[in-house]
């Protein structure tokens, strides 16, 4: 259940009705907006005490979220939640692209990919170091060399970085290399004792959609997340599991304007892995920032024919550039512009002269 | 029932209005050295293959009034900034 005071409560009215809450056996956690108090409510909670607590003067209303949600539930914020990654805000009015090889293929080779997307447009580096694979035999990803390649290429480029991370044993070679974003791949959504170990890091977390999750058991995912601490949470659709076999998945658009309704989290689509065809791609990118997502993740590669994994899906980096101007045009339509544009290190320290 | 144009009207006048504003933004994040007469030539070029009910020139009009008001925010801009 989510309690919310109006706003300007007096603390120590706050206080009161958390001792009450904690006393009845709740626990108790609240909203980290100080512009209204929002408590959520975990356990049972007596019909008697939601009454008491309703009739409370502070008391705006006493909501059951559906799904029975506590800190993603959009009734736990007053506002949409926003996630920093580096220079880069996830959610509110900017559309971020975050961009990049589907594996790290070398030093070199994932260089020029981030110099490449940086100057399409992207914001953000994606790269896998550690692949989940459908088979054994298939390239499994460079590992912790993989990482140290990604994030200098992140570094030159001006760009923070996303990878997946799939063994929470890995963890500690992800903070050591400064992933500034975990990605949560759609394998290892229910993957609770990783949830929860990616969860104490303190890192922002891209969590992606199950192949086959409901939107309430991803949205228990990010819960997981929410309840071990982390409050920087990023959803991302990337297609699901259906009976048509014509595209690698299918991607649900749906859930676009149905999470802006159930959570505060921001959403952004990877149309790549719902196609799995890369034409198919900048067509659902475009319709995916018009139902309102807060951003699209794409791969790219020089030569996408070459690539180690997920070859047939990959843009080059002129499609990726002519994806983003599609996407300013629609945004800005539509009340919302592109993120502004990554500069390099570099240019950065020249400007400032 | 009334007539849904004027809406639809109001609708695409905020449209180009925000297509409006984002081309201001791009043009910020643009080094100063790097707006050259390109962007005239690219407009030229647009009004080249442009088959519309507009005149080039009544088109190029309303091009060349959005530079100059870009131009005017500029010098204010500066005038604030110096």
């Amino acid at each position: 259940m989510i309690l919310r005071l109006h706003p300007g409560t007096p603390e120590a009215t706050v206080r009161q009705a958390v001792e009450r809450c904690e006393s009845a056996g709740l626990r108790v956690m609240r909203s980290p907006e100080p512009d209204r108090p929002i408590l959520a409510l975990a356990g049972k909670l007596e019909d008697s005490l939601a009454k008491e607590l309703e009739a409370l003067p502070a008391v705006e209303a006493l909501q059951r979220p559906t799904p029975a949600l506590l800190r993603v539930a959009r009734a736990f914020r007053e506002h949409p939640s926003t996630v920093r990654i580096g220079n880069v805000t996830v959610g509110g009015p900017e559309v971020v692209v975050i961009a990049g090889p589907c594996s790290v293929e070398g030093r070199d080779i994932v260089r020029d990919v981030a110099e490449r997307v940086r100057a399409a447009g992207a914001h953000l580096l994606r790269g896998g170091a550690f692949k989940p694979r459908t088979s054994p035999y298939a390239f499994q990803g460079f590992g912790v060399e993989g990482l140290r390649q990604l994030k200098d290429a992140g570094l030159a480029a001006g760009l923070p970085i996303v990878s997946e991370i799939m063994d929470a044993a890995d963890l500690p070679a992800f903070v050591d290399h400064d992933v500034d974003c975990l990605q949560i791949g759609a394998r290892n959504m229910q993957n609770f004792t990783l949830l929860k170990a990616v969860a104490r890091s303190g890192r922002p977390v891209l969590l992606k959609r199950g192949l086959a999750a409901t939107v309430e058991e991803w949205l228990y995912a990010a819960e997981y997340l929410a309840a071990g601490g982390c409050d920087q949470v990023i959803l991302c659709e990337r297609g699901i599991r259906t009976f048509e076999r014509a595209t690698r998945n299918t991607l649900d658009l749906t859930v676009l304007p149905l999470l802006r309704e159930w959570t505060h989290l921001p959403v952004i689509v990877d149309p790549a892995h719902a196609a799995g065809i890369a034409r198919l791609v900048t067509p659902l990118a475009r319709a995916a920032v018009a139902a309102g997502s807060d951003g699209i993740a794409v791969e790219v590669h020089e030569r996408p024919h070459e690539a180690r994994s997920d070859a047939a899906q990959a843009l080059l980096p002129s499609e990726l550039a002519g994806m983003i101007g599609d996407l300013r045009v629609i945004g800005s339509v539509l009340g919302r512009r592109m993120h502004p544009h990554a500069r390099r290190p570099a240019a950065d320290a020249a400007l400032a002269h | 029932m009334t007539s849904p144009i004027p809406h639809q009207l109001r609708r695409l006048d905020e449209a180009l209005l925000a297509l409006l504003d984002e081309r201001r933004r791009m043009l910020d994040e643009l080094a100063p050295e790097a707006r050259s007469g390109s962007e005239r030539a690219s407009i030229d070029d647009l009004l080249r293959r442009h088959d519309g009910p507009f005149a080039a020139d009544d088109v190029r009009a309303v091009f060349h009034a959005v530079e100059a008001g870009c131009a005017r925010r500029d010098a204010r801009h500066g005038e604030v900034s110096s």
